[in-house]
Formats: structure tokens, sequence, C-alpha cells
């Protein structure tokens, strides 16, 4: 299998027509391999979390093409095959913590006993034992985002996408969910790419790239500095 | 602000402002029309009533009395606003007539003689109706006819008190259908009115009566007498209690202004008076059948509503941030509200125009313009009242708490103190109450104006609906919650191994579900429950026809034929007769008491007509039929007479029978050995139902008063002119079809169908949007768990495994909840509204097709919202992901 995760050739993608249209992301190529911790930085509307939308197949290009040649199956018809961390609340409000880590393990047939238990150890793992019960409003946004990471890991995907997933954190809280991020990646040896801000989280990473007006460029080492 | 507000709500809001509104629209619509029909219904009434009125008024000139005489009264009434025609009629009696006819002689009892004034048949069309022979001449009543063998052309001998009997050559043979109200005696109390119409009338052309009864007027004040009739405008108030109070004024005016002279029998106001006491069924009606409608209007609203509440809230918060007031806040949501109020209001007039139009065949509200414009501003109103209660009040509350729940996890106010049980309690216990006191719904004392509700009787009904309602919330809540695992095995079946997490997401949302499965619930006992009375009392208006005519077709024979039984073999031969019965009809003293007694085969009648438990008392149909059998001296007797006179089951009762030997009424023993409450030809009033063999061996005669005739429902008519053909005037032959007519004319069985329609449709439609518009909108706030469950790799049948619980849930909960409660609802609305009913119902007529129809379009309104949501947000699912 090959390391290469993902693949942009000349990838645009333009809402709207005429004089009316936004290009989101215009002319973008570049690869991300398995063990790489990317990070997208850029100022808001910059459209870096169209480009982690393409990336999870949750949007289609309007030109070019995206290829996963390390995922099998791809996220297009397998959505599990990535793990999507959101800026928000993306976990099912009827649902415990414990019941929401389970629940892709139950949709992909695991008897939801056997589900419980396996959602139990991946909070475990992230220390969230004691909010296993709780339903999503009584969370804080950090344990949220925490669970959302647990409910990623128990898919085990290969590719994990964050878009801002710090965005609402304080910083004791940002810094916690992006160790358990790059911790997840380790665990699951698969890759990472997260948008953000901050340039405490893209100094944390090992690739950097910014997006400003669409268009992608790699940042060196030395030039790491976020304008919002 | 405002104006950006609300442009806003009509830009982005549209479909949930346009739902709210449907559910007021709904409410306004379902008062409205309920309006238009009370308001039709009662103009029916009283224009069915007058319609059918031969004579409206006859006036008993008293010659002696201050006012003057004759021609002083005649002015005094012509000089009424309300006269329209009036026209003098003399009354005369007679000790008998005779004819002579092929030989044979027939001399009839005591009789009456009629001056009839020139013009009078066709100023009063339905007093007088020709059956054979000419108008022009003297005339007799069939009856009469029938006793004296006669018809035109031949001459009848008219006798007179103290002087010699005259002669007359008769014209035609003519039927008086008002024979009771004609030969009414005027001014006297209802208890001292002849029982029967007199057997022999002659009519002759007022000055033939003038010129034989000059003389006896003289001499023998008391045999002859005049009476004026009188046709009055029947431009009176719609409804028939104002049209009542109307008339009796009139009458009342008239007699003071001719001092006395001139007595008024009321024929107008005695139908109005009959006529009142029905609208106010009418209104009873109307109170029962559209109030639950508007509840339930409200309630889908308010769950509309509700359903919004979080991204009313999620708003909220962002305008606070911004610095929003509460107050202004409180006025975006009333803005709301009128726009909503306003939107619903318009709708539901419009509709309510169309259904008005479609049902009784005018767009207005009401049968004045006064009554439209109330009706119309009554229901606008009611919108804006539940647009407040629903919208308004509980914004303000959710405002006055800045943090409202965020899951729906509160429990009710009511279910925390029992009011489900103590309001079903509190039902029955009024019901237990109501049915031991022997209530009257609707008391119309006769000739009172005032009427008056039991309105005690309402909140039975009420109560039980409210609280079997509100106790369906609690079980599906308790089903939801504690019960939960129990969910999840139940869910198995659709849900397979999601069934857990589908029970969990469920019980989550156990308020909102149970809510809306309660609704559901709610809306399906008022249609069960409306559908089952109409269709019972359509069922009782069928038996009270054949109850009134005796079967298909009755061959009832003129007083005086001796109609052998085997005459039956005759009519047995008519194409289309499947059976014959003979009942005989005769008069018997119970006592001093006159009464009909009825000789039957007890082993054969039903061949004819069908008798129903309820006609009995003690015991069934069957079981009367058999103990009549047992026995040839046995007797039923009504309840009444079983009280006079104290009778036990096996009492040997002494009846006198006129013997047709002697023609002298002689003692007959009996047995009595059971009560007979109704039975098909019989009085309203009490009767004897005997074997007709033993009273024709007791009596020395065998004769028939009249024969049923079983068509099997079918060829009535053609049956009936068929037999009219063999019998001709000698028997008069009715049908099932004109008892309805007599029947319906009471509670207008063509007014009650069209509020069968009306109240049916709504019932279907608060039904369906009950199911469809409370899952659809519930489902549509939850999009964002679909599309979350479709990026985590739910396929489409785990979606719908997922899903599938909960609308199933709903249509399930609602469905049993609906039945149980409607069934139940049925029940006491029929036994409440026992009065409309006559007879009473053995059995409650559940009108399947209906009740199908309605789960069935509850069920898929609710299915086709869950598809359709779960649809687009598979659509979407992308979209929503990238709104997070």
């Amino acid at each position: 299998m090959t390391d290469t995760l993902f693949r942009l050739d000349s990838v645009s993608r333009t809402y709207g027509s005429g004089a009316a249209a936004l290009v989101a992301v215009h002319d973008v190529s570049c690869e991300g391999h398995r063990g790489e911790r990317i990070a997208v930085v850029g100022p808001s509307g910059s459209g870096k979390s169209t480009l982690i939308h393409l990336l999870a197949a949750l949007d289609q290009p309007t030109a070019g093409e995206v290829s996963w040649p390390g995922l099998t199956p791809t996220p297009l018809t397998d959505p599990t095959v990535v793990g999507v961390v959101f800026q928000g609340q993306s976990l099912v409000p009827t649902l415990t913590a414990q019941e929401n880590v389970a629940l892709p393990l139950v949709l992909r047939g695991l008897p939801y006993r056997h589900a419980q238990e396996q959602a139990m150890t991946h909070l475990g793992f992230l220390g969230l034992e004691s909010i296993a019960n709780q339903l999503p409003d009584e969370l804080s946004g950090g344990q949220g985002q925490r669970v959302a990471i647990a409910r990623v890991l128990a898919m085990r995907p290969r590719l994990i996408l964050a878009d801002e997933p710090t965005g609402r954190l304080d910083t004791a809280a940002a810094r916690q969910v992006v160790a358990l991020l790059l911790e997840a990646a380790d665990e699951l040896d698969g890759g990472l790419v997260i948008a953000t801000h901050d340039p405490y989280i893209a100094g944390q990473m090992s690739t950097r790239w910014r997006m400003r007006d669409g268009e992608l460029s790699v940042v060196p080492d030395a030039a790491i500095g976020v304008s919002a | 602000m405002i104006g950006v507000w609300v442009a806003g709500l009509l830009r982005r809001r549209a479909g949930r402002l346009l739902t709210a509104a449907f559910g007021i629209a709904i409410a306004v619509a379902l008062l409205a029309s309920m309006g238009s029909f009370l308001a039709a219904a009662k103009a029916t009434m009283t224009q069915q009533a007058t319609t059918g009125v031969a004579v409206d008024w006859q006036i008993a000139v008293h010659p002696n009395a201050a006012g003057g005489g004759t021609a002083s009264v005649l002015k005094a009434v012509r000089a009424d606003q309300g006269t329209v025609a009036a026209l003098p009629v003399g009354f005369a009696d007679t000790p008998g007539l005779q004819a002579t006819t092929q030989g044979t002689t027939q001399t009839t009892g005591a009789g009456k003689v009629l001056g009839i004034p020139p013009g009078y048949i066709s100023t009063f069309p339905g007093a007088i109706r020709l059956l054979t022979g000419s108008l022009t001449g003297p005339l007799v009543a069939q009856q009469t006819a029938a006793n004296l063998h006669v018809q035109a052309g031949d001459t009848v001998r008219v006798q007179r008190a103290g002087l010699p009997p005259y002669s007359v050559r008769i014209a035609g043979v003519v039927d008086l259908p008002q024979a009771d109200s004609l030969f009414q005696q005027v001014g006297a109390p209802p208890q001292s009115q002849l029982i029967a119409p007199p057997d022999n009338v002659v009519l002759l052309p007022s000055a033939t009566f003038s010129a034989q009864y000059a003389q006896l007027q003289q001499t023998r004040p008391d045999q002859v007498s005049t009476q004026i009739h009188v046709r009055r405008t029947h431009a009176l108030a719609p409804d028939p209690s104002s049209a009542f109070v109307q008339v009796t004024q009139a009458a009342h005016n008239l007699e003071a202004a001719t001092a006395g002279a001139g007595v008024v029998g009321n024929n107008l106001g005695a139908v109005l008076d009959a006529a009142r006491g029905d609208a106010l069924y009418t209104q009873v009606l109307f109170l029962f059948l559209a109030a639950p409608g508007a509840v339930l209007a409200a309630t889908l609203t308010a769950a509309v509503v509700q359903s919004g509440s979080t991204r009313r809230r999620r708003e909220q918060s962002l305008l606070r941030a911004r610095g929003s007031t509460s107050a202004q806040l409180l006025r975006l949501v009333i803005v709301e509200a009128a726009v909503i109020s306003v939107l619903g209001g318009v709708l539901g007039l419009v509709a309510a125009a169309v259904i008005g139009k479609l049902s009784f065949g005018s767009a207005s509200f009401g049968a004045s313009g006064s009554q439209s414009v109330f009706w119309a501003v009554a229901a606008f109103v009611l919108g804006i009242v539940i647009t407040a209660l629903v919208v308004v009040v509980p914004a303000r509350r959710e405002l006055a708490s800045a943090a409202g729940p965020r899951l729906d996890s509160t429990r009710p106010a009511w279910s925390t103190y029992g009011l489900d049980v103590i309001l079903l309690a509190v039902g029955l216990a009024v019901f237990w109450a109501a049915g031991r006191n022997q209530y009257q719904l609707v008391l119309a004392p006769e000739g009172v104006p005032t009427l008056s509700v039991s309105y005690w009787a309402f909140l039975a009904p009420a109560l039980a609906w409210i609280g079997a309602g509100l106790l369906g919330w609690r079980l599906a809540d308790l089903l939801l919650g504690p019960g939960r695992r129990l969910l999840g095995t139940l869910l198995r079946p659709s849900a397979g191994s999601l069934s857990e997490v589908s029970a969990a997401m469920m019980s989550r949302q156990r308020r909102i579900i149970a809510r809306s499965a309660a609704l559901v619930g709610l809306a399906l006992s008022f249609a069960i429950s409306t559908a089952t009375f109409n269709s019972t009392y359509q069922q009782q208006a069928e038996v009270d026809a054949q109850l009134t005519n005796g079967a298909d077709v009755t061959v009832q024979t003129s007083p005086g034929a001796q109609t052998p039984p085997a005459y039956a073999a005759t009519l047995a031969r008519v194409p289309g007769v499947q059976a014959v019965q003979p009942i005989q009809h005769r008069f018997a003293y119970v006592g001093s008491d006159l009464q009909d007694l009825f000789g039957i085969n007890p082993s054969t009648i039903t061949q004819a007509t069908t008798l129903q438990d309820p006609y009995f008392q003690g015991a069934t149909a069957a079981q009367s039929l058999q103990q009549l059998a047992s026995r040839p001296d046995a007797v039923l007797v009504s309840a009444e007479t079983v009280n006079d006179y104290q009778l036990s089951l096996g009492d040997q009762i002494q009846l006198r029978l006129q013997d047709s030997r002697t023609q002298k009424y002689t003692p007959v023993t009996f047995h009595y050995v059971g009560i007979v409450n109704e039975f098909p030809t019989a009085p309203k009033d009490s009767f004897l139902v005997a074997n007709a063999s033993y009273v024709a061996s007791q009596t020395g005669s065998n004769a028939v008063g009249s024969f049923l005739v079983n068509t099997g429902g079918n060829n009535v008519t053609t049956v009936q002119t068929s037999i009219q053909h063999i019998t001709g005037t000698a028997a008069k032959v009715t049908t099932i079809h004109d008892a309805r007519g007599l029947v319906g004319s009471s509670l207008t069985s063509v007014d009650l169908s069209g509020l069968t329609r009306l109240e049916l449709a709504f019932a279907l439609v608060i039904a369906a949007a009950a199911g469809g518009l409370v899952m659809g909108l519930g489902l549509n706030e939850r999009r964002r768990t679909i599309a979350v469950a479709t990026a985590l790799g739910a396929t489409r049948s785990q979606l719908r495994a997922l899903y599938s619980g909960e609308p199933l849930f709903v249509v399930v909960a609602g469905l049993l909840s609906g039945a149980l409660t409607g069934w139940g609802l049925s029940y006491l609305l029929v036994k409440v509204l026992t009065g409309v009913f006559d007879p009473p119902p053995t059995s409650l007529a559940i009108p399947w097709l209906y009740v199908i129809s309605v789960a069935l379009c509850a069920s898929i309104a609710i299915a086709g919202a869950a598809a359709y949501i779960s649809i687009r947000t598979r659509e979407n699912a992308r979209e929503i992901l990238r709104e997070i």
C-alpha cells in the first residue's frame, strides 16, 4: 500500500457563478502521507475549511481531481476511512458520550454491548470515563471535542482531518485537544491535517501549508506566523 | 427593526410560519364552518317546520264574546301585519252518515261537516289532497269513502241534530294530511284533545254549508261553529326559538285585539316549538364537535411552535449577545405571533367560506349579515387567542428564565400532579352521576319560551377525552423512559442491531415523541368518536324509520274493512315481496284507559320486520317473542301500565275488547309476560302486544289492521305502486322512505349529513396534520443528527433503522390510544346525547371504512414526513456537516 494518503491535482472549488462567483480554493496541488502532521494556516475565508471538506469528500471540486491512493475504500464510498473533527458540536445530542463513541462501531455491525465496552476503553484512553454517561449538552466545549476525538479513535481511520478543532476552546483546553489529536494519529499510524489559526498548533506539526485567497503555499519552518 | 424582522421571517422562516398559520387556520375554519352549519341548520329547521304546516293559525270564533262575531274577528285578522290570507271555515257535527251503493246501505257513527270557502284549496294547498274525482263540489275523506263504500258521483245522506237529514252528491274523495290539527279543539289543553281525528268527514262548499246549517246554528249553536284559517308570512327569524317567540307573541296580540272573540290555534307556533328543541340539540352537537376540534388545532399549533423552540432560543441568545433586551425580544415574538394569526385567520376564513359553499351552498357564515360578521369575527379572534397562548405565553416564560431546558427533559406539571387520572376519574364520576339522575340534556317544555341545556353533561366526555389523551401521553412517556429496554426489544424487528441505539435516542426525546403520539391519539379519537356517533345516528334514524312505518312497505287497511290474514298471500305474490306479516289492530280498555292492542304471530313476525332488543325491557327481543308464544293468552304491556297496575310477571289481567259479533266491549283474560317499549307501527304511548290467534278467537274477528311487507330493502317504491294498484283506495300503502322524511324532519338528516361531511373532513385533516407536521417538524430539528450519522458511515438502511422507530412509535401508540379513547368516547357521547337517538341504539355503529381511512392517512402522513426529512437530510448531509 502506498504511503500517499491523498493527492490534489490542480483542484479548484468555486461557489456560485458569474459575477457572484466565489473562488474558495484555486488551483491547489498537494499530497499528504502516512505519518505526516500537516497544519493548514491562513486567515478566515482563505479556503482552509473548504480544503478540509474536499479532503474528507464532504465537498466536490469544480476543477481538478482529489484522490486517496493510500485509502481503500476511499471516503467517497466509505466516509469512515477519514475521521473528521469539526469546529462545532458534532456529537449526536440524544446520545451519551459513551453512546456517541460507540455509534460508529454499532454502524459497522458490532453488537451494542461490545461497542459500548470498546467506547469506554477509548474514553478511558483519553481520560473521559467520568463523563461517559453525560449528554453532549452537559459537556464543556473541550470535553465535547475530546469525545469527538475518542469517536475518531474508535473509527480507526487512516487519515484524521480537523477543521479548527480548538476554535472555541480556551488555551489550556486547546493544547490538550491538539496533544490528543497527535496522540491519536500516532496510535492509528495515519496522517493528520489540522486547519487552524493558532501558531502554537501550527508549530506542533511537521508540515505547514498556508492558504491565502484560495491558493496554497508551503511554509518554511522559520516562517510560522499566522495572521487572522 | 420590526420591519426587518418580519421581512426576515417571511424570507427565511416562511415554511415554519405557514405551518403554524395552517394550525391556526384549521381552528378558525372549523369554528367559522361550524357557525355556518349552526346558522344554516337552524334556518333550515325553521323553514322545514313552517313549510310543513298546512294551516298556520286556526282561530276559533266565539260569537258571544264581547269582541263580536266572525266578521269583526276576520277583519282584525286580516288587519294583522303577518297575515297573508284569512278565510272562514264552517264546522258542524253530524250524528252519522249514510250511503246506499250496490244494493247495500252503510251507516257510520258521528262525524264532522266542514264548510269550505272558495279559494281555500289554493290558499292552503297542504290541507286537502284530492285522491279521486274533482274538488268542485262536496267531498268526502278517504276513510269515510271506505266506510260508506262511496266514490265520486255517489250520494251521501248527512244527518243533523234535530233537523231532517240532507243529501249531497260526492264530487271527489280527498285525503286530509293534517287531520289531527284540523280537528283540534282550539284553546283546549293537550290532554283534552281528541285521541284521533274523526273517521267520518264531509266537506261542503261554503254556500251549501250555510244553506244546510244556518238554521241549526240558530237553534243548536253548540253543533255549528266557525274557524278562521290563516296563512301567515313565513318571513320569520331564522332561529326556531326566536321564530317561536315571534309567532306566539303575534297570536297573543291578536287574541288581545279581538278581546277574546278569537282564540288562536297556533299550528305554526306548535311546529316551531318542536323545532327549537331540535335546534338546541344542534347547538349541543356543535359544542361537542367544534370545541374538541378547536382544542386539537390549538394543540397542533402549539406543537408546531414548540418544535421550533430550539431555533428560537438560538436566535434569542444571538440577539441578547448583541444587546437586545427581553422587552425587545418579546416584541419580536409578538410580531411573529401577529403574522401567524393574521395569516391563519385569513386562510381559515377563506377555507370556511369554500367549505360553507360546498357543504351548505353559502359562502357566508350565518343566516344574516350580522350573524356572518359575528362568526367571522369570533373565529378570527379565536385564532388570535390561540396564537397568543401557544406562541407568546411560552416565549415570555422562556425569556423570563434565561436558560431554558436544552433537551426536552422537564416533566410536565400535569404529570407530577396526576391530572390525567384525576380528569378521567372526575369525568367518569360526572357521567355516572348524570346517568343516575336521568337528566334531560335538552329541556324544552311545550309552550314555554325558555329552553335549557344541561351543559353539566358535557363535562363527562370533555374531561374523559382530555384525561385519556394525557394518560396516553403518560404511558408513552413511561415506555420511552423507564421502559427503554422493552422499547429496544420491541424495535428489534424494524431496527435490528441498531434497536438499542434507536431506543436510547428516542428515550432522550421522549417528551416530544410522547406528546406527538398523544396528539395523534387525540386527533384519531376525535375522528373515530365523531364518525361513530354520526354513523350510530344514521343507523338509529333507519331503525326509527322502520319502527315508524313498520316495515319496508306497510299496507294499512281502512277501519271497518274486515280484511282477513289470508290476504297476505295475495300481497306475497306481488313481485319483489319477500315476506308479508299481518298485524291486528284493536283497542282495548285497561281499566279506564283505552290502549292500542296489536295481535301478531310471534313465531313469524320477524320475517317482515326487525325487532331490536331495546324495544323490550327485561328481556331480549327473541326472549320476549318466545314468552309471548309460550301461552295463547300471553300479553306484552308497556312499562307505564306495569307501574300503574303494579303488575308482576305471570299476573292475570282483564282487558275489555270489542266483540265483533255483539259490537260490545267484553272482558278477555290475558297473562302478563313481559314489557314492550316500542313496536313497529305502534304509538309512542302505552300499547299492548298479544297473540293474533287468541285475540281472533276471543273477539270473533280475525280482521287485520295492517300488513308488514318485507322487500329486502329493494324496489320499495315499485312494490308500493304494485300493492296500491291492487288495493285501490281501500288501503293506505306507505314505505320506509315516507317515514325517513318524517323522522328526518326533526333533527334534519339533511343538515346532519352536511355536518358529518364537515367534521369528518376536519378530523381527517387534523389527524393527518397532527401526525405529519409534528413528526416532520420534529425530525427537521434533528437533521444534523442524521447528517452526523451519515458522516459516521450509516448506510441508507441503517439510517432508516435508526429513525424508523420514532414514526413507528408515534403511529402505533397514536393508533392504540386513539382507538381505545375513540371507542370509549363514542360510548360516552352516545349515552350523553341519548336524547338525539330514538330508539336508543343497541350497539355502536363503527364506520370501519372511515376509521381505517383516517388511521391510514395519519400513518401515511407520519411515514411521509419521516421519509421526506430522511431523504432531504441525506441529500444535504455534506452541506449540513459543513455548517458544523
